[in-house]
């Protein structure tokens, strides 16, 4: 799934040597498959969601919409109730931040053992064995949600800030390993060879020769985990582990629709703060967005280059260690309760309680009928956020061209209202979006697709208005020069690649949806995730387990697919 | 909403308390331990909140302890705090209370209030959704066609002896119109129904008394189809472990104290109004012994 970036800065435009030739109606055969194989798909998920004859929209639940946009507009002011949202809200910020600095240690630990230059060209066979274990651990690990995992955590250790700051570690610092792994492996190996004939110590030249060159990247992409862990914070909330999310959940059950509006302001706010505080500081010390990030691309990039470290990025790197001792304090955490002997006796016991698994009652079809659910909900998901991408992406690119005049500041203003529309789509937990669909849709499929179609269009829509702000002008600049129209012109030479990153994003994007349905499913959606919510309600650990199984096999599924069908477009 | 935010900041003092107290290393330090109470969060959790710390206050002030009420989002996070010990007296219902006692051997049940020996459900609906009241169980099959929500998915109440009584009808989930949905507590029920998110509902009798009482609901859009026959449910469920803990006699003082509690003393009697009891009655295991059977045969209960 990822683009290694395996030489220093080449010519953009070279095609790779090495690969193999490809005639055009191949790579045409293989477009239209691809093409088919997703219409069919999207045929099936909408048979499947839209069953005939069924109601689907809840007339009468409509009206509690007006209810709730009603008090949009008076949140709750009070005074002592904000105290609550501030603190709530230090209480979130803070799970984030321990939640990702043991996310990136966890990475750095991991990714130097899964990197290929770390070990040399040879590295004995119980390395190469302990390395397969780790990444198939790693990707079991990555492929059960936060939220699931904070349920399992509560088993063992109870109501502890350990249980929130674990579930962002675990599968977080799976991914982190990943990708720092193959950071490690794409910078030039040069000195670190230099470094070892000259007789450095593994260790040593490990140190010497890769962190220097991988330091902006990897802290680039801290930042942009950072900013994916603030979310999951607030999705834990949902579970209990305190917070914005466990304030909403309260707020939302007691149906005081003033205090809820307060809280989702709150979570805007913040998190509004956190993504320009990381996009400066990213823009800082390495040229990554968040979209190369999420499709594994450290890119070089070819006109900008980093600017060195300003002001405010060597302030908030100061900032870190006190942030983290504070958030710690803040919190209360106390690795104790990792070591306990209780601790150890419930996650034994937990273990023995989830084997062997079991298949629920009714059997395979209806563990599979959960499976394809899951499947569906996901597929309608991504075709909603594909919608939200298009219909509000454009606007949401950085105007690049014209700075001045009134047409410039008017594209600006439309510009940031969209860029806030986003911000609202996916800083509200799709949990929460969920509660509100429920309003207006019977309990199913339909609901859960929307929930999480707003949120998943919230980031998609980001991820792509900002590739498309990278995109090449070059060819639209030579077109008009040529004499093209202007329209034309940027018609002509624009959309190819933007559909080309539309794509990207929509496959990796469609992946994180198959495991983000575990949420919706939690607040009594469908799928897999109302399964497993139903079986943990009643303490069936064999069953869960096997629903467990069940979502680990459809993630590696929809990962290979897609890996296939990103190939495929791509040659 | 009364001193809304008041409670908002006890629910918070509370939670921090707690993180505080586990992050300390639970068991050691036997000056600052606290027993934790908790209960089934089944109503709308403003209401808990000014319920349970007071009684909490009440426990303080009986055992010489120290006693937090410690505030959580669903039914099961109760029946797993029981398990950890993070919680040593729960409120449960009668559902969770028997999973709570197959996870803590030796857990007991201790009271209930004097209408958990016999308690009812009410299945309700939307005056404009066409369902009338019947007499008799198998009047359930009618429902077939309509959509319904269940309180939460552990609910006794609210889902359990309903989904009992459904099936006696005959009447099957696959009858009802979509999935049948888990509003999470009564009040949710009650206002989903009223507000025609959904046409029926499964409610506990005494949680639509209340609201019925305090006028929050217009009963020109809900009415009660129909009372189911009654069963046992919610009760106080002690851990074994609770004299070892707090000091020998901790549970007699406990249940005194519930036992004790009297209508005629104006203090007591506000809060045996917000349980909506008379009085605190003695209780025994194998008084849930059907709701056992009754979870085992729906699947609810490994």
């Amino acid at each position: 799934m990822t683009l290694r970036l395996d030489a220093p800065p080449s010519p953009p435009a070279a095609p790779a040597p090495t690969r193999e030739h490809v005639s055009g109606r191949k790579v045409l055969l293989r477009k239209l498959v691809s093409l088919t194989a997703v219409a069919a798909m999207l045929a099936w998920a909408v048979h499947r969601a839209f069953p005939s004859g069924g109601e689907l929209v809840n007339q009468d639940g409509l009206a509690l919409f007006g209810d709730l946009a009603a008090t949009a507009l008076r949140p709750s002011l009070d005074a002592d109730f904000l105290s609550v949202v501030l603190e709530a809200a230090a209480t979130t910020l803070a799970l984030a931040l321990l939640g990702s600095v043991g996310a990136l240690v966890v990475g750095l630990v991991g990714g130097l053992v899964l990197s290929d230059v770390a070990w040399g060209d040879a590295p004995p066979w119980p390395v190469r064995m302990g390395r397969l274990v780790l990444r198939g651990a790693l990707v079991a690990v990555r492929s059960v949600h936060e939220l699931v995992w904070a349920l399992f955590l509560v088993t063992v250790l109870g109501l502890d800030p350990l249980v929130a700051v674990l579930a962002l570690t675990l599968p977080f610092g799976a991914q982190s390993a990943q990708v720092f792994g193959e950071t490690f492996d794409a910078v030039p190996d040069a000195p670190l060879r230099s470094l070892r004939a000259a007789g450095a110590k593994r260790f040593s030249a490990l140190v010497y020769a890769l962190l220097p060159a991988t330091a902006p990247l990897l802290l680039s992409y801290s930042f942009y985990r950072f900013e994916c862990a603030l979310r999951s914070a607030v999705v834990l909330g949902v579970a209990g582990v305190g917070g914005l999310g466990f304030e909403l959940t309260v707020s939302l059950q007691s149906r005081n629709w003033d205090e809820v509006w307060t809280l989702v302001a709150a979570l805007l706010v913040l998190a509004g703060a956190i993504e320009l505080w990381s996009n400066r500081v990213r823009s800082d010390v390495a040229v990554v967005t968040c979209a190369d990030w999420s499709v594994g691309r450290e890119r070089p990039d070819e006109g900008r280059a980093p600017r060195g470290l300003t002001r405010s990025t060597r302030l908030s790197l100061a900032l870190m260690v006190p942030a983290i001792s504070l958030a710690w304090w803040w919190v209360g955490l106390s690795p104790a309760g990792l070591t306990s002997a209780g601790t150890r006796e419930r996650g034994g016991q937990l273990l023995s309680d989830l084997w062997p698994p079991a298949l629920p009652e009714g059997g395979w079809p209806v563990l599979i009928g959960a499976a394809l659910d899951t499947v569906t909900m996901a597929v309608l998901a991504m075709v909603l956020a594909v919608a939200i991408t298009l219909l509000v992406g454009p606007w949401a690119s950085r105007p690049r061209a014209g700075r001045h005049g009134p047409a410039a500041s008017g594209r600006k203003a439309v510009w940031a209202v969209a860029r806030a529309v986003l911000l609202v789509l996916r800083s509200i937990p799709p949990t929460v979006w969920a509660i509100i669909a429920l309003l207006g849709f019977f309990p199913g499929i339909l609901p859960g697709a929307l929930a999480l179609g707003l949120y998943t269009g919230g980031i998609l829509g980001r991820l792509v208005a900002e590739a498309w702000e990278t995109m090449n002008l070059k060819p639209r600049e030579s077109l008009r020069d040529a004499g093209v129209p202007r329209a034309a012109a940027a018609v002509v030479s624009m959309t190819p690649p933007s559909a080309n990153h539309l794509v990207t994003y929509t496959l990796y994007r469609f992946e994180i949806c198959v495991r983000d349905t575990a949420i919706v499913g939690v607040v009594g959606a469908a799928g897999l995730g109302r399964l497993l919510n139903e079986r943990l309600a009643a303490f069936d650990f064999p069953v869960v387990a096997s629903v467990l199984l069940a979502s680990l096999l459809v993630s590696i599924a929809v990962e290979t697919l897609g890996r296939r069908v990103r190939r495929a477009l791509r040659a | 909403m009364p001193a809304t935010p008041l409670t908002r900041r006890t629910l918070l003092a509370g939670t921090t308390a707690m993180l505080a107290l586990s992050a300390c290393g639970s068991g050691e330090g036997a000056d600052a331990k606290e027993l934790g109470i908790s209960a089934i969060p089944d109503q709308d959790p403003e209401l808990l909140n000014r319920l349970y710390p007071a009684l909490a206050e009440r426990f303080a002030d009986e055992t010489g302890l120290n006693v937090a009420y410690q505030p959580v989002t669903d039914y099961t996070a109760v029946v797993r705090a029981f398990e950890i010990g993070d919680v040593h007296l729960a409120w449960m219902g009668g559902l969770t209370g028997v999973q709570a006692r197959e996870r803590v051997p030796d857990a007991t049940a201790i009271a209930q209030r004097d209408i958990d020996a016999d308690f009812h459900s009410l299945f309700i609906a939307n005056s404009g959704s066409g369902p009338r009241p019947f007499d008799g169980t198998a009047g359930l099959s009618g429902l077939a066609g309509h959509t319904l929500t269940f309180g939460s998915e552990t609910s006794t109440s609210g889902r359990l002896m309903p989904q009992y009584f459904m099936r006696e009808a005959g009447l099957k989930q696959s009858d009802l119109r979509g999935e049948p949905g888990f509003s999470g507590s009564h009040d949710a029920t009650i206002e989903a129904v009223a507000n025609g998110s959904f046409e029926v509902g499964a409610v506990n009798e005494q949680v639509w008394d209340a609201t019925v009482e305090a006028g929050e609901v217009d009963l020109s859009d809900v009415e009660v189809l129909w009372r189911t026959p009654g069963y046992a449910d919610y009760h106080w469920l002690v851990r074994p472990d609770i004299d070892d803990a707090f000091g020998k006699g901790t549970r007699e003082k406990v249940l005194d104290l519930l036992l004790g509690l009297d209508q005629e003393n104006s203090a007591d009697a506000e809060l045996l109004d917000l349980f909506g009891a008379e009085s605190f009655v003695r209780t025994k295991d194998s008084d849930y012994d059907r709701i056992e059977d009754v979870a085992r045969d729906l699947g609810l209960l490994e």
